[in-house]
């Protein structure tokens, strides 16, 4: 009811501006219709058939499914790698993008110096990064070897072993998280100077105004740091493409690479788009078990949590 | 007051134009979304506007890099000038996204008339028809006479063909480090080295940053300055050996047989006992392919021919002083082979003209040039057999030295062997199987024997039954 008189009220103004509104957005709205949301409909059709993108496809019902989950030599494997990947990278480049935003929170003098330093491997393209980093990692002439030879310390093996491969292509995303230090920068200026002050007065130490401002006034940027790398790192695809192939034995073959793998090399389009849904739903799994987990914990200046 | 909204206009102009944008995006027509460059020089006469007969396009399709597409472009200017009544357009595909784009485009029906296919996908698209039939060149003798080593098997949907260029696997080497050294590496297949001389060649190669061999008191083989061959392909050394992955017409599997793990434990030796050869793994920067001699790392190397192509310049300019090997000899020298075939895509509407192309392309004497540029050798038979057409191919350089007619020409002739991407119409999927473990052994984690038996075998068994399943 009270929608339909709100409608009748609409004067004609009001629904011309309500018009051009959309058709702004039309547009962007077409683009996602039809590049977004078809595309996936399309998949999740095509994930119940044995398209090779050559003939045309049968329907084999949760088939691709059924031999994804038990007869796929591959597919646990690059699960793992994924999530070795992910969790590793998450912690790690989290860790570090707080620290370095710490750190250049601080009033120094070269402080836009500092900040467009730690920001720039952001804008090398993931390519350039992959082949520069190739030679960082080479294990017979690369820097990182050169180094620990220098060091006195035995040769590593990086992105050649299987136990140094994830660690290597982590460090590798680590050097990039230019992105997430920006926001963390902005969540730091955001903090309330007086309650820095105030705790200090108390003696508070600085892990004490860290622990009981800075971080409880931190904590949406964190979630949403957090949440984006996640969602972000169990989608890594490059590394595995340019650097390693998905080797040394298949301990770096992640979950979007064995996917492409699948349909533009061994034309079984139909299970590629079975593995996206799988990974799809992982995600949001795992989104939504990090959302029940630390959303409640997360700290709201207006109260609302 | 009249134009109070103005911002509305503005919005139905966007709408309308997102709408004309994506009507661009059908496959007819000029704005396929494909880039096509003009084939050849452009405007000989006869082109459209020109009145008389009415001229054909084409697409034609390939891979290769900037040398690469001069080349194709020479080739299809010469084309027109003989053809005028067919333009050729050109679609590049960088090589890396080569099946990609060619899968996607077979998946949206735009694909090109004529192309060039990667050899590993050849038999997956014969299985799926997508090749016109091209039966009756190969019976009529138009363009057949093809050396074995570069024919595709046939299937139940027609003739699948021969590859119009061939190349194999040659052992360049760094001919004034090998002397300076004092290694003398063979050129003819009757002077090849045994293991054992082959070792010995290696050791006196490698050496490390202190400038000891391996087999010398402190060899660092952490620090390894120049190794001797940069790498080794296994499966080759496996079929010189006796063995192989499969026998020769692939229905059966070799890969444990004692001749195929034997080889395979030999060339992880080279990596892990002998030190003369990097881990493939991490070989990395130096690379297996293309150039590895320019970088002074090794000394030798297993790459296809066409890596000759880019080695010339250095070789006219005198930095490097290229010489041209045959590897050890276990049982049967043996080098495999690749080179792609050019079909006619089903889909094509332009047949006739498309086949035209690719009878043009077929007759060796029409890319001849091309060949003798160093990317190609010819594929067919006559081109090894018949001394005229081979000091005629080799009167095209002077980095064709009597080495490459002993060590490559002769080698191809003798030695050939179908890689199995000619016979498999799941190749991608059955190497998958096999080269992922493998790693194990490459990093002396495991052995030959252990990898093959309990890891490969029982994948490779699987996947063959269905390889073989799908045969009938």
């Amino acid at each position: 009811m009270a929608k339909q008189r709100k409608n009748t009220h609409l004067s004609g103004r009001a629904r011309r501006e309500n018009l051009a509104g959309y058709l702004f957005a039309g547009p962007a709205l077409l683009g996602l219709l039809l590049f977004a949301l078809l595309p996936i409909l399309v998949s999740l059709a095509a994930s119940l058939t044995d398209w090779n993108m050559l003939t045309d496809w049968t329907f084999v019902g949760l088939g691709n499914y059924r031999s994804l989950l038990t007869e796929d030599y591959y597919f646990w494997g690059s699960v793992k790698a994924t999530l070795y990947y992910a969790v590793l990278s998450v912690i790690s480049s989290n860790l570090v993008a707080l620290t370095v935003a710490l750190l250049l929170n601080t009033d120094t003098r070269l402080q836009g110096i500092f900040r467009t330093i730690y920001y720039l491997p952001t804008i090398v393209p993931a390519v350039a990064q992959a082949l520069l980093w190739g030679w960082l990692f080479n294990v017979d002439y690369g820097l990182f070897n050169n180094i620990l030879s220098a060091l006195g310390l035995p040769p590593c093996d990086w992105l050649a072993g299987e136990s140094t491969v994830i660690p290597s292509l982590v460090l590798m995303s680590v050097w990039s998280c230019g992105g997430s230090i920006v926001i963390y920068l902005s969540g730091l200026q955001s903090v309330p100077p007086e309650l820095l002050e105030a705790v200090a007065i108390d003696g508070g130490g600085a892990w004490a105004r860290f622990r009981t401002v800075t971080l409880p006034y931190l904590s949406p940027v964190l979630f949403f740091n957090v949440l984006m790398s996640m969602i972000g790192s169990l989608q890594v695809f490059t590394q595995a493409m340019m650097m390693t192939g998905g080797g040394p034995n298949g301990k770096s073959l992640f979950f979007s690479y064995y996917l492409y793998l699948k349909a533009f090399t061994d034309n079984q389009m139909g299970y590629a788009c079975a593995m996206a849904w799988m990974l799809f739903l992982l995600i949001v799994v795992l989104s939504a078990l990090f959302f029940r987990v630390f959303k409640s914990r997360v700290f709201y200046e207006s109260g609302q949590s | 007051m009249k134009n109070k909204y103005p911002r509305r206009w503005l919005a139905w102009a966007l709408c309308l134009l997102t709408l004309l944008s994506l009507t661009a995006c059908s496959k007819d027509g000029a704005g396929s979304g494909i880039q096509v460059e003009q084939g050849g020089g452009g405007s000989q006469g006869g082109e459209q506007s020109g009145g008389g007969e009415d001229v054909t396009e084409i697409t034609f399709c390939n891979w290769g890099d900037s040398e690469e597409r001069k080349m194709f472009e020479e080739i299809f200017a010469a084309f027109e000038k003989d053809n005028p009544d067919i333009k050729v357009n050109y679609l590049y595909i960088p090589q890396g996204e080569y099946m990609t784009k060619l899968n996607s485009m077979a998946a949206t029906h735009t694909m090109p008339d004529i192309g060039q296919m990667q050899e590993m996908s050849t038999m997956k698209w014969a299985k799926n028809g997508m090749y016109a039939d091209v039966g009756e060149l190969y019976e009529s003798g138009q363009i057949s006479g093809r050396l074995e080593a570069v024919t595709f098997d046939n299937t139940s949907n027609g003739t699948v063909g021969a590859s119009y260029i061939a190349e194999c696997y040659t052992l360049f080497y760094d001919r004034d480090y090998c002397a300076s050294m004092g290694v003398d590496v063979p050129s003819r297949v009757e002077d090849a080295w045994s293991w054992d001389e082959f070792i010995d060649a290696c050791i006196r190669l490698t050496v490390d940053v202190n400038g000891r061999h391996p087999d010398e008191e402190g060899f660092d083989p952490d620090h390894i300055k120049v190794y001797a061959i940069s790498d080794f392909p296994a499966e080759m050394l496996a079929i010189n050996n006796g063995g192989g992955i499969l026998n020769s017409d692939a229905t059966e599997i070799w890969m444990d047989r004692e001749e195929t793990i034997e080889a395979y434990q030999m060339v992880a030796d080279l990596i892990n006992v002998y030190h003369v050869m990097p881990n493939p793994a991490s070989r990395g920067a130096i690379g297996g392919g293309n150039n590895v001699l320019l970088t002074g790392k090794v000394a030798m190397s297993y790459a296809g021919q066409y890596n000759l192509l880019w080695y010339k310049k250095y070789i006219e300019n005198g930095t490097l002083n290229l010489g041209f090997g045959v590897g050890p000899v276990l049982k049967n020298y043996t080098v495999l082979t690749s080179g792609p075939i050019i079909t006619v895509f089903k889909e094509s509407e332009h047949k006739e003209e498309a086949m035209r192309l690719l009878e043009y392309m077929y007759d060796t004497d029409n890319i001849m040039g091309q060949v003798q540029k160093g990317l190609w050798m010819p594929s067919d038979m006559s081109y090894y057999t018949d001394e005229e057409k081979i000091d005629e191919w080799l009167s095209g350089g002077e980095y064709y030295t009597d080495e490459y007619r002993t060590a490559v020409v002769d080698v191809m002739r003798d030695c050939a062997v179908r890689d199995n991407m000619f016979k498999l119409y799941n190749y991608t999927t059955i190497y998958q199987v096999i080269n992922t473990p493998l790693d194990q052994v490459w990093s002396g984690k495991k052995t030959a024997r252990e990898v093959i038996v309990d890891e490969i075998m029982p994948k490779l068994e699987k996947e063959m039954q269905k390889e073989w399943a799908e045969r009938k």
